[in-house]
């Protein structure tokens, strides 16, 4: 089974921040009052190349793991392979936005340094 | 206190929602995402499961389980859709962006599947369709705020454009498939097409309550339309697209004006009722059919212009009327609001073609080219660039003196949600407070909706949402109006 748990970005990036690269700032954003965050030490930039790869690999398994539905022809793997993603998966998700949720809801330090 | 905790795990799941395609993971991540209750979920034959399969399944279960009872996740006590609500209320600008990004995909992509968690909806199978003529009225009323926030001159081959990506949009739905066949087109379908069909749930024409959380939460969002940031007004406008794309909701109620409400007052003889009646009469001399009668006076009410009370208005749409009468304010208020706003438009169509311009004041109006090419109009605005720097050359110079009068602040109030009974005017915030210093809270005006101070951003900013709102109130137009004739939704007689 592809460890989409263990490599689950979510486990490691748990705290994000929307950037776009600088040079690159959409016009409709350069003239506005929009600033570029700066983030904390525990946060990543969604411009980050390290984010970037973290969300390519993130993808591609995704992807995979439908190709791989798509063409299953067992109705018993197929059955196996939707239980694995629903408890390995699906369950692990509930668990990190529900986490997400209660730190929005505390008095922890914000994402972002202003 | 807010953090990139949200954004983090909302933008991985955009980017879930946005991926999934397989028929069987879009109805079980759904499902157990939104909470579906057992009832509700679609009947699919699927794949019956075998003593090991349920025995696997128990062990998985087993090897997850969490030491802690009260830790493990349960839809059922929180779900995506308590996530978006919560969300959606945030003060972090990026997490509102996130979950309205979030709500975008859901909508665009698995419609059916926010009926009844992430939106209240309620069907609608004899619900009464807007006539002809209020249909016509609405769109003019669009328009006409439209014009109300910006020169519409130079805005036909927009809105033209906006007419035909609406038809591109709402024919690619994935809703219009099955309403634009029904019973018409018997065109084979591939088994994919026959399996995805049997997961997902039964489109049904359905209409939204007006007092639905989420709608409300997008109201409340644009109420703040000029103070958002541009990334969620984007994001919001995006969503409200979305909810308007899908041919099996009736707008009326909850965006338009419910047809119950319509009122044919006398307008005078030549368009009251009487004239109608007269005209028919005399056709009627030649059709002796007592029926034919009656179908051609039908049809002459279904084409007049009904009007209605502020009141029957809904929410979203009279939100929109006062943010378009705010900009009356900014008109007033603020020196060579035009002129700037007609540079904005221009700056963001054209993009960075145009960085390096000295800014001018004001802009010469620019005829409308026959061809329509953006690169005329880049030249064209060179060289009118060039004149009017020419021509109002001073000792300060006019580039410095435009970014200062750009960058200096201006309180922005939030609108209410309804027309004022008297004048629409009435609803909209007293007065713009131009400010040159940005700390200094606004005194006097209190916020219409909290008891913080009303947010000040600079005209730069100002601008570019003013630009914003007035493209998305022609999408919307162009939609409602392509909506018309594609899926038929007004009634004729």
């Amino acid at each position: 089974m592809i460890p989409l748990v263990s490599r689950y970005p979510l486990t490691r990036c748990r705290k994000l921040v929307v950037t776009f690269p600088t040079p690159e700032l959409p016009p409709i954003l350069a003239l506005s009052d929009y600033i570029t965050p700066n983030a904390a030490f525990d946060t990543q930039m969604s411009a980050s190349p390290e984010f970037a790869m973290h969300m390519a690999t993130f993808h591609s398994h995704f992807m995979f793991w439908q190709d791989v539905l798509d063409h299953c022809s067992s109705a018993e793997i197929k059955r196996t392979l939707l239980d694995h993603f629903e408890i390995l998966f699906l369950k692990q998700v509930l668990c990190v936005y529900r986490e997400s949720f209660c730190w929005a809801h505390s008095d922890h330090v914000q994402g972002t340094l202003h | 206190m807010d953090g990139g905790s949200s954004v983090a795990a909302l933008t991985y799941l955009h980017r879930i929602l946005d991926s999934l395609n397989n028929p069987d993971l879009v109805r079980i991540t759904l499902d157990y995402l939104l909470a579906v209750p057992e009832e509700a979920q679609p009947k699919h034959p699927g794949t019956p499961k075998s003593p090991s399969a349920l025995k696997r399944r128990k062990t998985l279960d087993s090897i997850i389980k969490l030491p802690d009872a009260a830790a493990q996740p349960s839809p059922a006590l929180f779900s995506l859709v308590d996530l978006i609500s919560t969300s959606l209320r945030s003060e972090y600008p990026q997490t509102v962006t996130a979950t309205l990004k979030v709500a975008s995909v859901l909508l665009r992509r698995h419609y059916f599947n926010t009926l009844s968690t992430l939106i209240r909806a309620f069907s609608t199978a004899s619900h009464a369709r807007r006539t002809i003529g209020g249909h016509n009225e609405e769109v003019d009323r669009l328009l006409v705020l439209a014009s109300v926030i910006g020169d519409l001159v130079s805005s036909d081959r927009v809105y033209e454009e906006y007419r035909l990506d609406a038809l591109g949009s709402l024919e690619g739905h994935p809703c219009s498939t099955a309403l634009l066949s029904r019973g018409q087109l018997n065109l084979p379908r591939s088994p994919a097409v026959v399996q995805r069909e049997k997961n997902l749930r039964k489109p049904f024409f359905h209409s939204i309550n007006p007092e639905d959380a989420f709608l409300k939460s997008l109201v409340q969002l644009l109420r703040s339309f000029f103070a958002n940031s541009v990334e969620t007004n984007l994001s919001l406008t995006d969503t409200l697209i979305a909810i308007v794309s899908c041919g099996y909701v009736t707008l009326e109620g909850w965006l338009l004006v419910d047809p119950a409400n319509y009122s044919y007052g006398d307008r005078g003889e030549e368009n009251g009722p009487n004239k109608t009646r007269r005209m028919v009469q005399e056709v009627s001399k030649e059709m002796s059919e007592q029926g034919e009668e009656h179908r051609v006076l039908a049809l002459k009410h279904a084409q007049q212009k009904p009007s209605w009370s502020p009141e029957a208005v809904p929410p979203m749409m009279s939100t929109l009327h006062n943010l378009a009468e705010q900009t009356r304010k900014f008109k007033s208020d603020i020196p060579d609001f035009d002129a700037h706003l007609s540079r904005r438009k221009l700056l963001l169509r054209v993009g960075d073609q145009l960085e390096g311009l000295p800014p001018l004041s004001p802009l010469p109006r620019l005829s409308t080219q026959a061809n329509g090419e953006d690169q005329d109009h880049v030249s064209s605005l060179q060289r009118a660039a060039s004149a009017s720097f020419d021509a109002d050359q001073s000792g300060a110079g006019p580039a410095g003196l435009a970014e200062d009068v750009l960058q200096r602040k201006i309180t922005v109030e939030p609108v209410a949600t309804v027309m004022a009974s008297g004048s629409p005017k009435d609803a909209a915030p007293k007065e713009v407070l131009w400010t040159e210093d940005p700390t200094t809270p606004t005194a006097g005006e209190s916020s219409l909706a909290t008891q913080s101070p009303p947010p000040s951003v600079t005209l730069n900013h100002l601008l570019t949402n003013t630009v914003i709102l007035q493209e998305f109130i022609l999408e919307l137009a162009a939609l409602i109006q392509v909506r018309a004739s594609l899926f038929e939704d007004v009634a004729f007689v």
